[in-house]
């Protein structure tokens, strides 16, 4: 038998309890946000250099990175293992160099860069929950963590760990709805704040075979959507190739952090191999479809049923009545 | 003195001492406990700065010298220097064996079993050391009682790894299927310019190829 007064007290600890847990949650959403903020600006501006290994599709490989971070940003990164390729990202222009020498130049008209991006809509997505865990030591440097769980299995999970004084990220690891780890990069050594020297922020090859496929955004409303997209998932932004005049367009869907491409090309300026063809590297899928007048290419570091269900319920825009 | 016997015993461990200093030393530590007991510290050591498992086990002196006893009896002295060294060799090798047979699960029950010879076993057998350093290797038979990792058997034999299938690691200078690469960089720039993620953008890039052929999708009921 409970008496009137610890009934009571009861009832007063239950409605603690019952509101504290939201807050706490809340609150943990916010320091998780917070610290991403944080670790976007530690990546743009700070100086670092190091190496780090990245496990995917059951291999792992090497890198190096030199980083100079300010108003002239520039960024290399090497492989340290298997043949040489490497990327170079500066002001204006990507720089890729593939392993049989291949070089291939792009412009660089947006601020990503080499390393994680940084969620800007974090806070506004409902597909994913995040949260602070506990600490951790990464290349002989304390982190935090911070992991960003997704609510159902058509977006992948992160958790990262970011070093406690910068928020730079030492480690991070994409996992599945099932907490799976599909592929990771960790530090194993780094220099924080040591501005790397002009020589290991230089190309190694020359830019002599070039290609430059540029985009422009689309300043009319595309011809292809989406009718059924996974939830959570919405039309971001479209562009066409700048050079040439053609029907080609590049949709982007997001979700609030994961991202996904759909490339609309006529067919015939491809070789068709196979119909449907689906490929992953890690945690990227790659899904390919082609009817013969068109070919579809969907990709993005989503599973395979996000691209496949995006790839197969895209229809020519004037069949509905607007984009969502 | 001392100096001499210590050297002996390390020469003895590398598989390089004199057929008759290996048989004069055996004698001698049969009749010495501190010079058998010194034997096993040297086996220690070496376990140790190769960061194997020691399990200390007692009584193991006598299974060294009950190894000696039950080597079968040798080919004949030959006057080739390659046959010499590797009857010496032998001789080293099963006391080795035995010694090391200190390595061994925690798990194992009773002390090892050790035998020159243990033909019609239904236990897994190891050859004490490869054929090539010595025309009499010693098989040793398995603790039948618990799973048995192989200790390393062969004195002053060159460490050979295992043959170990690393697949797509062994990748040959390839790159990315251009199309695949514009793909790439289209969408990295697309979500660079909406301020979005991605955990390792452009590394893909960087690293050598691997798995790059497409699949054919799974079937469905209705494309597009």
């Amino acid at each position: 038998m409970v008496s009137g007064k610890a009934a009571a007290t009861l009832a007063r600890l239950f409605v603690l309890v019952a509101c504290g847990l939201p807050v706490a949650s809340a609150w943990a959403q916010s320091e998780a946000v917070g610290l991403l903020r944080s670790m976007t600006g530690a990546l743009r501006t700070l100086d670092y250099q190091g190496s780090f290994v990245y496990e995917h599709n059951g291999g792992i490989d090497a890198l190096r990175i030199f980083h100079e971070g300010g108003k002239n940003e520039r960024e290399r990164l090497t492989s340290l293992n298997g043949p040489r390729s490497e990327v170079m990202r500066e002001e204006d222009l990507i720089t890729c160099t593939q392993a049989d020498g291949t070089v291939a130049v792009f412009p660089n008209h947006s601020d990503s860069r080499l390393l994680p991006l940084v969620p800007r809509r974090l806070a506004l997505s409902t597909m994913y929950e995040a949260s602070t865990g506990g600490e951790d030591r990464v290349a002989g440097y304390r982190a935090r963590i911070v992991d960003i769980l997704p609510q159902d299995g058509y977006r992948y999970g992160y958790r990262l760990w970011l070093e406690t004084g910068s928020s730079l990220p030492l480690r991070v690891a994409m996992m599945d709805s099932g907490r799976r780890v599909l592929e990771q990069f960790m530090f194993v050594s780094i220099d924080i704040h040591v501005r790397p020297n002009a020589g290991d922020l230089l190309a190694s090859t020359s830019a002599g075979s070039a290609r430059v496929p540029d985009e422009v955004a689309l300043t009319t409303p595309p011809r292809w959507r989406i009718a059924d997209p996974p939830p959570g998932f919405s039309y971001v932004a479209g562009y066409r190739p700048a050079l040439a005049p053609t029907q080609s367009e590049h949709y982007v869907y997001g979700d609030g952090i994961a991202n996904v491409s759909v490339y609309v090309e006529p067919a015939d300026s491809h070789q068709v191999t196979a119909p449907d063809a689906t490929m992953s590297r890690g945690a990227l899928n790659v899904y390919s479809h082609s009817d013969g007048e068109w070919r579809i290419t969907v990709l993005g570091d989503v599973p395979r049923a996000t691209v496949q269900r995006m790839a197969r319920s895209l229809q020519p825009a004037a069949q509905a009545p607007a984009v969502r | 003195m001392n100096q001499t016997i210590n050297e002996q015993l390390s020469a003895l461990m590398d598989g390089e001492l004199e057929r008759d200093q290996t048989r004069f030393l055996l004698k001698r530590m049969d009749g010495d406990s501190d010079l058998s007991q010194r034997w096993a510290r040297y086996h220690v050591v070496r376990q140790t700065l190769r960061r194997q498992e020691i399990v200390f086990a007692t009584g193991f002196v006598d299974r060294v010298m009950g190894a000696i006893e039950a080597e079968p009896a040798r080919h004949a002295y030959s006057r080739h220097a390659w046959m010499r060294w590797g009857a010496g060799g032998a001789i080293a090798a099963s006391v080795a064996a035995a010694a090391l047979m200190l390595v061994q699960p925690q798990q194992a029950g009773p002390g090892p079993a050790v035998a020159s010879k243990s033909g019609g076993s239904d236990v897994p057998q190891i050859a004490a050391i490869p054929s090539r350093t010595s025309p009499a290797a010693v098989t040793v038979s398995a603790p039948a009682t618990s799973t048995f990792r192989p200790p390393l058997l062969a004195p002053n034999a060159p460490i050979e790894t295992a043959p170990a299938s690393f697949g797509s690691d062994l990748v040959q200078p390839m790159a990315t299927d251009p199309r695949l690469q514009s793909y790439l960089i289209r969408h990295y720039q697309a979500m660079g310019a909406s301020g979005q993620t991605a955990v390792v953008p452009y590394v893909l890039l960087a690293v050598p190829q691997r798995d790059s052929a497409p699949q054919a999708a799974e079937p469905t009921v209705q494309n597009r």
